[in-house]
C-alpha cells in the first residue's frame, strides 16, 4: 500500500516508542525496496533474507535517531540496508551476482514508475548521470546498485583497477559539480 | 590532489560502495572522529539517495516479518521504550514482572502501548475501532499466571498470531479475527 511520507514519519515516531504496529506500517511501506536494495548488492538470497532481518531489528532499536529534518524516511532506510549489504559483501566473498541474474540489469532513467517525492530530485541526478560518457555511467551505476569494488568492475569492464579508481573518482566530481551541491 | 578533494572522492566512493574491504573499515573507523568525513559522507548519502528509488523493488519471503519479531521479543525492548511502558505496569504487580522476566513483559506492554498509540484519534495511523479493542483486550485481559511462564520465542508466537487476528478483522472476517483471539486465550503454555 503507498503511504506517504508524512505517515511514515508518525509510524517512526511510533516504532521509537516501541509501537508494534507503527512498526508493521514501516515494515509493509519499505520492506520491497529495501530487499531490492540488499538482493542487488548481496545476490543471494539466503543471505538477503537475513541481512533483511537484521536491518529491521537495527531500525526497530535505532527509530529513535531518525531525524526527519536532515533526512527522508526512505532515504534513512535505505541507507541503513545499504551500509549492511556492503559490509555483508566486503566480508563474505562468496558471492555471485549470477545467482539472480534478474536484478543484474541496471534501471534506466526513462522508467516512469517512479511516483515519489523525490521524483524532481531523481530527475535531476539522471539528467547529471546522462552527462558522463556510458561506460563512465555504467561503472557508477554499477557500483551503487550492485556494491561492486573498483577491482570487480574492473574485472567486469576489462580494464585495469587503477583506471576504473580514476573514472570512479572524476565522474563522481562531475556529478558533484552538476548537481550544483 | 588537495586534502579536501582526496576527503570528498574517499566519501563518494565509500558512499557508492566500490571502496575494496580494507579501505571501507578504514572509512568506517576514522567517520566516527573525523567530522569532515563524516560531513562529506553525508552528503554524498543525500546526493545518491534517488538512486535508491529507482531500482526494481523485490517482494521478501513473508516469513521473514515473523523472524524480525521473534528476535525483537528475544531481545527485548530498548531502554527508550522502557519509559513507555511502565505505566502500564503499575497495577500489574511488580512481584509478577519479576516472574515473568523483563524482556517478556516488556514486550507484551510494548504492543499494549503500542495499540493505544494506534488507535489515537485523528493521527493517520486510526484505525477501525472493534478491531483494535479486541486487540488490546486480547493483551490486557491475557491470564498474567500463564504468561509468567511464557519463553521469548512463544511470545513472538502469540503476538504474530495476535497481530494476523487484528489482520484478519481489519481485512472484514471478524469471526476468523474472533475465532483466532478464542484460540489464544485457551492456548496452553
Amino acid at each position: 500500500m503507498p503511504v506517504s511520507r508524512e505517515d511514515l514519519v508518525k509510524a517512526l515516531a511510533g516504532t521509537a516508542r516501541g509501537d508494534v504496529a507503527a512498526f508493521k506500517i514501516v515494515y509493509s511501506a519499505t520492506s520491497v525496496k529495501l530487499y531490492g536494495i540488499i538482493l542487488r548488492i548481496l545476490g543471494r538470497r539466503d543471505l538477503a533474507d537475513e541481512i533483511l532481518q537484521e536491518v529491521y531489528v537495527r531500525v526497530w532499536q535505532h527509530a529513535g535517531d531518525f531525524d526527519p529534518a536532515a533526512s527522508s524516511p526512505i532515504t534513512w532506510l535505505a541507507t541503513i540496508a545499504r551500509n549492511r549489504a556492503l559490509d555483508e559483501a566486503r566480508r563474505n566473498t562468496m558471492r555471485s551476482l549470477d545467482d539472480v541474474p534478474e536484478i543484474l540489469q541496471l534501471p534506466s532513467g526513462d522508467d516512469p514508475s517512479a511516483s515519489h517525492d523525490d521524483n524532481e530530485q531523481l530527475r535531476r541526478l539522471y539528467a547529471c548521470l546522462d552527462g558522463l560518457e556510458p561506460e563512465k555511467k555504467e561503472i557508477v551505476l554499477l557500483a551503487y546498485y550492485h556494491g561492486m569494488t573498483r577491482e570487480e568492475i574492473a574485472n567486469r569492464v576489462g580494464r585495469p583497477v587503477a583506471t576504473v579508481k580514476t573514472w570512479l573518482r572524476r565522474s563522481l566530481a562531475q556529478l558533484k559539480d552538476c548537481l550544483g551541491q | 590532489m588537495t586534502e579536501e578533494e582526496d576527503i570528498d572522492g574517499l566519501a563518494a566512493e565509500y558512499v557508492l560502495g566500490s571502496l575494496d574491504p580494507p579501505e571501507r573499515r578504514q572509512v568506517d573507523a576514522r567517520r566516527s572522529t573525523d567530522a569532515a568525513l563524516a560531513a562529506a559522507i553525508a552528503a554524498w548519502e543525500r546526493r545518491l539517495a534517488p538512486l535508491s528509488d529507482r531500482g526494481p523493488d523485490v517482494v521478501p519471503p513473508s516469513h521473514l516479518f515473523d523472524g524480525i519479531l521473534s528476535r525483537i521479543s528475544a531481545q527485548g525492548v530498548h531502554s527508550g521504550q522502557t519509559a513507555a511502558v511502565l505505566p502500564l505496569r503499575r497495577n500489574s504487580a511488580r512481584r509478577r514482572a519479576l516472574a515473568v522476566g523483563v524482556s517478556a513483559l516488556a514486550a507484551c506492554l510494548a504492543l499494549a502501548v503500542g495499540w493505544v498509540n494506534y488507535m489515537h484519534p485523528g493521527g493517520p495511523l486510526q484505525t477501525k475501532m472493534d478491531c483494535s479493542r479486541l486487540y488490546k483486550d486480547f493483551w490486557e485481559k491475557r491470564d498474567p499466571q500463564k504468561f509468567a511462564k511464557i519463553s521469548a520465542e512463544q511470545l513472538a508466537g502469540v503476538s504474530r498470531m495476535a497481530l494476523r487476528a487484528y489482520d484478519a478483522c481489519e481485512a472484514g472476517d471478524e469471526q476468523d479475527a474472533k475465532a483466532l483471539f478464542e484460540r489464544l486465550q485457551r492456548m496452553k503454555y
